[in-house]
Formats: C-alpha cells, structure tokens, sequence
C-alpha cells in the first residue's frame, strides 16, 4: 500500500561531526534512508545514538558551530536542503517541514502567550498581521482538541498542564500544514495515560491531513504501535531497516535481537532479562568495523571491517557479516 | 514470614500559603490515608503517574519526612516518632536508591569514598571500610579498579550500580528503590533489573518498588499497589493485577503499556484530561472526574478499599 507512493525525503551518506576540544565526536556515520509519503517512519536507538542529531539536521539546526555536517544530501521533494541558501531553508522550515521536540516545557517561551507562539510560525510563513489570524489560531487549536481555545488562547504556558503544552507544541507544528512532521521523543516526558491521549491524537491528525511522520524514540513499545517502518541506529550507523511487523517477527541484527530481548516482560521470577554485554563505546573512539562488534557474542575478525548494507528481503536490510548464519 | 513493613491510614500533607495580603494555607495532600503491609522477602510495587504520592511514602518510609498523621511499623514495631538514637538504629535496616544517579552521586567524591561513606559514619575502621567496599563492587560486579575512579567516569548503568552497592553497605533488610532504571537505556535497565532480582535472593532483602513503568514492576513485584491522587485505589498480587485490573484506573493503566509487539496491541482506553491536583480533590471518588464507568454516587461518596476476593482490594463504587 505504501510502496507505490513517491518518496518525500531521501537522505544519503548523511555524515555529522561534533569538533569538540576533547576530539572529534562522530554523532552520525553515513547514514541513508528515505521515507515515503504518508508513511510513519521510525528511527529507534539508545542515547548517543545520533537519532536526535539526524532529526535536528533535517531542519538544518544542528548546534554550530561545533557540529557540523560533514557530507551528505538530503533531498526533500526534490531539492537538497543542505546545500539551499539558509534563507530558503527558513521558508521550509516550520511551513512544509515541522518539528516536535521532546519537552514541552522547555519548548514553549514561558513570557509568551500560547496563542501567539502557536500563531508565530503561520504569521510568518503567510506574511500576515497578529490580528487577523486569531481564526486560524483557534482552528488548529480544536485539532488538538485543546478545551475553551478562545479563552485558552491568552493563556501562559504555566497555567497549562504538561498533556496540553505538548498539544500546544503539536498545534505550533500543524499550524503550517505541514507535509513532514519530525516529532523528537513526543512523548516520553509525559505519565503514561497522558502519553496513550498525544499518540492517539497524533495518529488522528497524520491520518487526517496524509502527512509524514518521522519518529525519533527509544521506545520500541511506541514504534511498535504507531510506525510503518523503523530503522535501528547504533553508535551513528542505521544498522538495520525495515517494516515494523518484520523487525519486531524477525530481527536480524544482533544489536536489534539484544534490544528486544532485553525489553522486561513477564511476571516475578519467570526469566532473567537478556543483557548486551559491554557498555556503549565512547563516543570519541569508535571502535574499527561494525561499532556493535566489541559486544556482539557472534563477532568473528571479519567484524574489524566496516559491514556492507545487505538486503534480507523487499523491505527489510541490514548491516551485518554474519546475519545469513546466526 | 509475618508482616515486615506495615503503614496504617499514612498520611502526608504539605502546606501551601498563597495570597499576598490576605494569607490563606491549605494542604497538598500528598499521601491521604494509605495502608499497606509488606512481607518479608517480597517486593512490593508501587505505581502512578506523577504527583500521586508514591515517592512521598518512600520518603515517609525512610523517615526523611515526618508523617502527618497515621502510623509505621517496622518489624511489629511502632517507628512513627522515633528519634535520635533509635532512629540511627531504624536507619540501619532501611536504604534507598532514588531515580537519578547523575544527582544522587557526589560528583566530588571517588567511587570507593561514596560506597563507603555510610561505614564511615558508623564508625567502621578504615581497613575494614576498604574490605567491605571491595566486597561490594564484587556484589555489584563492577571491577575492583573503579574505586579511586569518579563518577562521571562511569556510564548511568555503572552509577546506579553504585547507588546500589551503597544502599548495601550497611547490610539492611529493606530497599526502598524509586524509580531506579526509569532514567537508563534498556540494555542498561535490563542489567539493573536483574541485579535487583539476584540481590534479593541473595541477600533476602524486601523492596518497596516505585515505578511509573507497569512493565517493569510487574517483571520485579509480588505484590502492587496503584495510587491515584493520594490514595491506593487497587492493592493486589501482582499476577492477579495484571490479569484481570478491577478499578477503572488500574485498567486504563494497564492498557496504555506500550506492547513491543506491533501484533499483539492491546485495546486502548483513553482517558479524557488530566490527573486532578492534590490540593483540593474532590468530595467523593478522586477518579469520577476521568472514570468512563462513573455513576451516581460517585462524585459525592468516597469508595472504601474493600477486599472484594481473597487479598485483593478495590476503592470503587462498581464492587
């Protein structure tokens, strides 16, 4: 159902270094994908992984000047937004490309009424004045089923609860119509039946106005429940891809397998949980070859060379020597 | 194995002035009436979203908050008001590990001076100290070189295994642990998790367990009490609890876990607004404002906890 629509966003050898004092932290390997319309993508991984840096770097605000894109391209809709005049991009961003950071709190100007940041993007982008956008304001509003939006409009980000800072946030985000919504961990600072209320109503809205979604998360639990297909990332590198039924059924990276198995499930004393022997490496020195190679229990010498992405099948592929055998 | 830790009708409330000229107090009922016993050698699970009291009754377990009303048995014993030496002495059977071990660690110290730290203060030669500490990482499986290192130098995993090892110095009975993996990755929290299982079998300690992360309490209780605004709406084995929730709440929770396993996608029940504040709840049931079986009577008379089957108890009106 999916493969047959266009691709919206192809990202290729994507490549970005932090120039610390320490070294030089290579956040991000060589990273390709692409994500097609109307789909939700996922991209899982654990802290350090880079998930969050490819996400700033698809808005082109990777923090400078220590980071910095070292190689790749980035095509939306046909155009390479990391070589377009930052000018241009301005225009992109916040209109055809949105992005949902991870804590509301902290996203929202706490000096600022709700309104006016919602309305702050649209303003922009349609070049019109702060009064006569209040329709629109409290239109996007009841998208997010905000309650009261005419009164709520002149609200202080304090006077909200986290649940509705985030659908302010979502609110800021649609108010463009946006044809690529990028939502960073949108929601992991918020309690659980909090949480289920933003994923069901950011399902509502993607299928609502057909729009693409990119999800960066850790949680395997809601890339399981809301993406079409998901990507692995470890230590920089997408180390397997694939559609959500055929990772979670048949996890081919060892990396992959480790994760899901170390995932608690069941009651007091049924198993121990797997652990992925190690720790994460350090980011300044990544280990030679395939960087999960000093944890992996199936690494072999070949492991010191960097592996080729390999297809498994249609839409499933991965980035292992030894994924035929184990 | 009787009744190890017992808390009876617990509460804790914490005043709130408001008002510039005209001063007004009221209470932010933290914890309203909660009891609960732990038995020996269990692990008792304590979940709810933020703000409904489930770290205050740690922190009223260690005794870092006076109570404000109600009554803590330790061992049969009343410790409600204990002070000064006794209260030394109820310190000793009863640790913590909190949920940020970036916070919980003093940056300053090295490895071996924190874990030791509470020898220290009991007086413990230096000698010694250096025995047990070793003795610790070992229980802890950290490697015996970390010791002059500090703590930056270890990932969030390896700092938690710290707080751990220093929770165990002093060999106590009971471990209040609040949210300790809520903060690690997975493949970190997963080795944490284990580590809690095994040192319980091994050292026989009993956990009280506070989580928001129902998967995980239900991978480490025995038995689980949820709190809603201050109050234990449903107390249950954990088996039984997440079979078959009785309470409206217990449901919605249980069916917003997110199941790793895009085939097997649990019904979801979605709960309109938001959790109520503890300031001023309501008269009757704390849940009737979010309850999708809310009837009458609800909003006007507080459901008792009943025990509706064999250990098992429910705060509504539908039982």
């Amino acid at each position: 159902m999916i493969d047959t629509k266009e691709t919206i966003l192809e990202v290729k050898n994507l490549q970005i270094h932090f120039f610390t004092d320490r070294g030089i932290i290579r956040a991000v390997e060589g990273v390709d994908f692409s994500v097609k319309k109307e789909e939700v993508w996922g991209l899982v991984g654990e802290s350090a992984s880079g998930k969050s840096v490819i996400g700033q770097a698809l808005i082109g605000v990777v923090a400078k000047p220590a980071g910095r894109i070292v190689s790749g391209e980035v095509f939306f809709k046909d155009q390479d937004i990391l070589k377009m005049d930052p000018r241009e991009v301005e225009k992109i961003r916040g209109n055809q490309i949105a992005f949902i950071p991870q804590d509301p709190t902290t996203a929202l100007n706490p000096l600022l009424r709700i309104g006016f940041q919602i309305g702050e993007a649209f303003k922009y982008h349609r070049g019109l004045r702060t009064s006569s956008i209040f329709e629109e304001i409290v239109k996007v509003m009841k998208v997010v089923n905000i309650p009261s939006p005419e009164q709520r409009v002149n609200d202080y980000p304090h006077q909200l609860s986290g649940g509705l800072k985030q659908r302010v946030i979502i609110a800021t985000a649609l108010s463009c119509q946006p044809d690529l919504l990028i939502a960073d961990e949108p929601t992991s600072a918020l309690d659980v039946t909090i949480q289920i209320q933003i994923i069901k109503l950011i399902r509502e809205i993607q299928n609502r106005f057909h729009m693409t979604m990119i999800l960066i998360t850790h949680n395997l639990g809601l890339v399981a429940k809301m993406c079409h297909r998901v990507a692995v990332l470890y230590c920089g590198r997408v180390v397997e891809e694939a559609s959500v039924k055929g990772l979670f059924k048949d996890p081919k990276h060892p990396y992959t397998r480790g994760l899901l198995a170390s995932l608690p499930k069941g009651e007091k004393g049924d198993v121990e949980l797997y652990t992925i022997p190690g720790q994460l490496p350090n980011p300044l020195y990544h280990p030679p070859g395939c960087s999960f190679s000093p944890r992996c229990p199936h690494a072999l010498s070949k492991c010191q060379e960097i592996p080729p992405m390999e297809w498994v099948s249609g839409d499933h592929r991965v980035r292992c020597w030894r994924w035929k055998e184990i | 194995m009787g009744t190890f830790i017992e808390i009876k009708e617990l509460k804790k409330y914490f005043p709130i002035e408001s008002g510039f000229i005209k001063k007004s107090k009221v209470d932010l009922k933290a914890v309203d009436g909660v009891s609960f016993g732990i038995e020996e050698g269990d692990t008792f699970g304590l979940v709810g979203e933020s703000g409904c009291g489930k770290t205050t009754i740690g922190k009223v377990l260690l005794k870092l908050y006076e109570p404000t009303s109600g009554k803590i048995f330790f061992d049969g014993k009343d410790v409600t008001h204990l002070q000064g030496g006794a209260l030394d002495e109820y310190r000793k059977n009863i640790q913590a590990v909190f949920q940020n071990p970036y916070a919980s660690l003093n940056p300053r110290m090295r490895i071996w001076k924190l874990i030791g730290e509470p020898l220290v203060a009991k007086g413990w030669s230096v000698e010694k100290v250096k025995e047990r500490v070793l003795e610790l990482l070992d229980l802890v499986m950290l490697p015996d070189d970390c010791g002059p290192r500090f703590p930056h130098e270890m990932s969030a995993g390896q700092r938690q295994q710290i707080a751990i090892a220093r929770a165990l110095s002093i060999n106590p009975k009971f471990i209040v642990l609040d949210e300790p993996t809520s903060l690690l990755d997975v493949s970190a929290q997963a080795s944490i998790l284990n580590m809690i299982v095994e040192l319980q079998k091994k050292l026989e300690l009993t956990y009280l367990f506070i989580s928001h992360n129902l998967a995980v309490v239900r991978f480490l209780s025995n038995r689980v009490g949820v709190m809603y605004c201050g109050k234990l709406v449903e107390l249950a084995d954990s088996r039984k609890l997440y079979l078959a929730p009785k309470h409206p709440y217990s449901q919605a929770l249980l069916a917003s876990i997110l199941t790793p396993n895009p085939e097997l996608q649990s019904q979801e029940i979605v709960l309109d607004g938001d959790v109520i504040s503890p300031i001023n709840p309501p008269e009757g049931c704390r849940f009737y404002t979010r309850c999708q079986a809310v009837k009458e009577g609800c909003k006007e008379n507080e459901p008792p906890l009943l025990e509706i089957e064999p250990s098992h108890f429910v705060a509504c009106h539908l039982y």
